[in-house]
């Protein structure tokens, strides 16, 4: 017997055409009633779900080939059949399911790669060190109004050393460099700044990089 | 039709009929449906999407090109049947046609399958049961083994009592797989084991039963049709000696061999065979008729044959409208007195095959095709000029069907329509049909199964 299809749907993978203009077309591997197909604009990754194939009453998990990714193309205007709102829309073999646009996921996709590199750990993924907010709140670089910056570009830093401010519900506290502890983690003991990356008086969350570091030789 | 004015036009049958086959066959049932009033909707493989003979019809795709991903696809057939809101299915012949699980499978899913009930089909699939219905009725049989083998000895002691030459054959068999030959005593071991052992690899099932060897027979076979409420007739029978490789070539109606005596027996005996297993629906009965003039029963094939169109051409009756009146559950229009048998019919059929090179099967693109047309011819096809003949499937072109009052009259017709043929970047088996009509022995009828009158020529 075949596992309980509730529980255990089976799979169908959608067939892939490259059209002339750069799009995929994911088409339907066999006939059967489709739903739940995603909307105009979400992304579609490889081997991720792309809705549900009815067959004779069986729900079929449909997914998107292991080379396909970009993102939903609206319906053309003239194939009302085609409309995201039909609840189930009968297909056959090598119908449209859906058109995607991989030119667009490239940039979404190059968007969240450079945001993951900025917001992953202390030595994240391009080898840049980064110190890190700790909690919420507003950075200052300053110890009070007009008296100079604690760190500046080529700062020389230690371990326990002041490097800002943060305030939290009025509440001012000292940052302190902590290369290798909680926050520091991968930063070496002793450093240099490289590049400061937010402004004085500057809304930071938790976990936002504050400004970026060098190992320096002793 | 009363002096109120005319009744409004009777319902059609069905709406809508799924035709689950290519080619020349969904031709065929697209134009009893079209005099029906139904809208067929044509299964088609992505092969022959966009075919010439889909044109104008509406198609669902089911799949691949081979016919495993599509015409042999039972789920994707039916659930293309129901969302294209089909209420009937006729497979046609070949692929499903004779497979009881796809006929269960429509029923299930409230698709009324056109053919007969999948109980019968199922019980005349196997050769044993059907063997023992058909003798129940009183039709003869080839001598053998009364039903399954238990052992080499039971093997060796039926053989002695029917008589040699014997054939081992597979019960769950086809095709020719699953045969062996002994022709004396020593060689019934060997053969036994070695039809086993094949029948074990190809069909799963090492069941053998055994028959005589009836060798130069001629192969004839009954055309019957029943609807549900127990009425059987019989179109007559169809004369298909003339194979290669247990492959039609020509097939005609009537035998010109058969004994007068022997016709009305056998037909009358098929008939109450038929209605004995509550057959519904058309079927055909194939028989071999021996060399001491006795029809003995082969097999019963639950479906419409390629070669149904001799029968319609003597009879006038229309095989496939009546397959669809019967499924939707009405009574035969006719009785068996109505049925008025005129003349001979004659079948050739045309593949796309290179004689020249062994009967090698030719797809390819058609550049110009022409097919005759005249009074006494009818011609089913699905080929134009520039269709692709693709190579997935069988190499049928074109049926070519010619009637006359007599054999020769109808043979030459034959002969004049196949040299008006026009089939050109493919090759084509007219060569061998000319071969054959024009030859002595097919006009003295001096031929059997064993050989093909007139080729290859002399």
């Amino acid at each position: 017997m075949t596992p309980d299809s509730r529980l255990h749907p089976p799979t169908l993978t959608a067939r892939l055409v490259r059209l002339p203009n750069g799009q995929l077309r994911l088409e339907s591997p066999t006939v059967g009633l489709y739903r739940e197909a995603p909307r105009p604009g979400s992304l579609v990754t490889p081997d991720s779900p792309i809705g549900q194939l009815e067959i004779l009453g069986v729900l079929h998990h449909l997914l998107a080939p292991s080379e396909a990714a970009g993102v939903v193309l609206p319906a053309p205007p003239d194939t009302p059949h085609l409309a995201h709102h039909l609840a189930r829309r009968p297909v056959a073999h090598g119908d449209l399911l859906v058109a995607l646009d991989p030119e667009a996921a490239t940039a979404t996709a190059a968007a969240l790669t450079s945001t993951s590199a900025v917001a992953g750990t202390s030595s994240g993924q391009t080898g840049k060190l980064v110190f890190r907010a700790p909690t919420a709140g507003r950075f200052y670089t300053r110890p009070g109004p007009g008296k100079p910056a604690l760190i500046a570009p080529g700062t020389e830093l230690r371990t326990g050393q002041a490097v800002g401010l943060i305030e939290v519900m009025k509440t001012f506290s000292r940052l302190h460099y902590n290369g290798g502890e909680r926050g520091g983690e991968g930063l070496p003991a002793q450093a240099r700044v490289k590049a400061i990356l937010v402004k004085d008086e500057t809304d930071v969350a938790a976990g936002d990089p504050l400004f970026e570091v060098e190992a320096s030789a002793d | 039709m009363t002096a109120r004015g005319s009744l409004p036009a009777a319902p059609p049958l069905f709406r809508r009929l799924m035709v689950g086959n290519r080619g020349e066959v969904a031709v065929r049932i697209s134009r009893a449906c079209d005099a029906l009033g139904i809208t067929p909707v044509l299964a088609v493989s992505a092969a022959d999407r966009g075919a010439a003979y889909t044109q104008g019809r509406e198609t669902v795709c089911l799949g691949g090109p081979r016919s495993t991903q599509s015409y042999l696809d039972m789920r994707a057939i039916v659930q293309a049947a129901r969302q294209s809101e089909c209420s009937a299915l006729h497979p046609g012949w070949g692929f499903l046609s004779e497979n009881p699980v796809f006929a269960a499978l429509c029923e299930a899913h409230g698709v009324t399958f056109i053919g007969p009930p999948a109980h019968a089909m199922h019980r005349m699939g196997k050769k044993t049961p059907a063997k023992a219905a058909m003798r129940a009725a009183g039709l003869q049989l080839i001598p053998g083994s009364d039903g399954i083998l238990t052992s080499v000895e039971e093997a060796q002691a039926v053989a002695d009592r029917v008589g040699y030459p014997v054939l081992l054959k597979a019960e769950s068999g086809g095709g020719g797989r699953g045969m062996r030959i002994a022709r004396g005593p020593d060689e019934v071991a060997g053969a036994y084991a070695d039809a086993q052992a094949e029948a074990s690899a190809a069909f799963a099932d090492g069941r053998l039963y055994l028959e005589r060897l009836i060798e130069g027979g001629r192969h004839i076979e009954i055309q019957i049709l029943a609807d549900r409420y127990g009425h059987v007739i019989h179109l007559g029978e169809r004369d298909c000696t003339v194979q290669r490789n247990h492959q039609k070539l020509i097939e005609e109606s009537p035998s010109p061999v058969l004994p007068e005596l022997e016709r009305s027996r056998t037909l009358a005996a098929a008939v109450r065979a038929a209605a004995s297993i509550g057959y519904v629906g058309a079927g055909t009965m194939e028989f071999l008729l021996d060399q001491g003039g006795t029809l003995r029963f082969m097999e019963m094939n639950t479906r419409l044959q390629v070669e149904h169109c001799v029968s319609e051409q003597r009879s006038g009756v229309d095989l496939v409208i009546e397959q669809i009146r019967v499924a939707a559950g009405h009574r035969l229009s006719l009785r068996q007195e109505d049925i008025v048998l005129r003349g001979h019919a004659i079948e050739c059929r045309i593949n796309a095959e290179d004689t020249t090179q062994n009967f090698r099967p030719a797809p390819g693109r058609i550049t110009r095709w022409h097919a005759p047309a005249s009074e006494h011819l009818r011609v089913d096809t699905h080929v134009q000029s520039g269709y692709e003949v693709p190579p997935h499937y069988d190499s049928l072109l074109c049926k070519l069907i010619a009637s006359g009052d007599t054999r020769d009259q109808a043979i030459e017709r034959m002969i004049a329509a196949l040299t008006d043929l026009v089939c050109e970047g493919v090759p084509t088996t007219v060569p061998v049909h000319l071969a054959i009509l024009r030859s002595p022995a097919f006009r003295d009828h001096h031929y059997d199964t064993r050989s093909i009158p007139g080729w290859p020529p002399a």
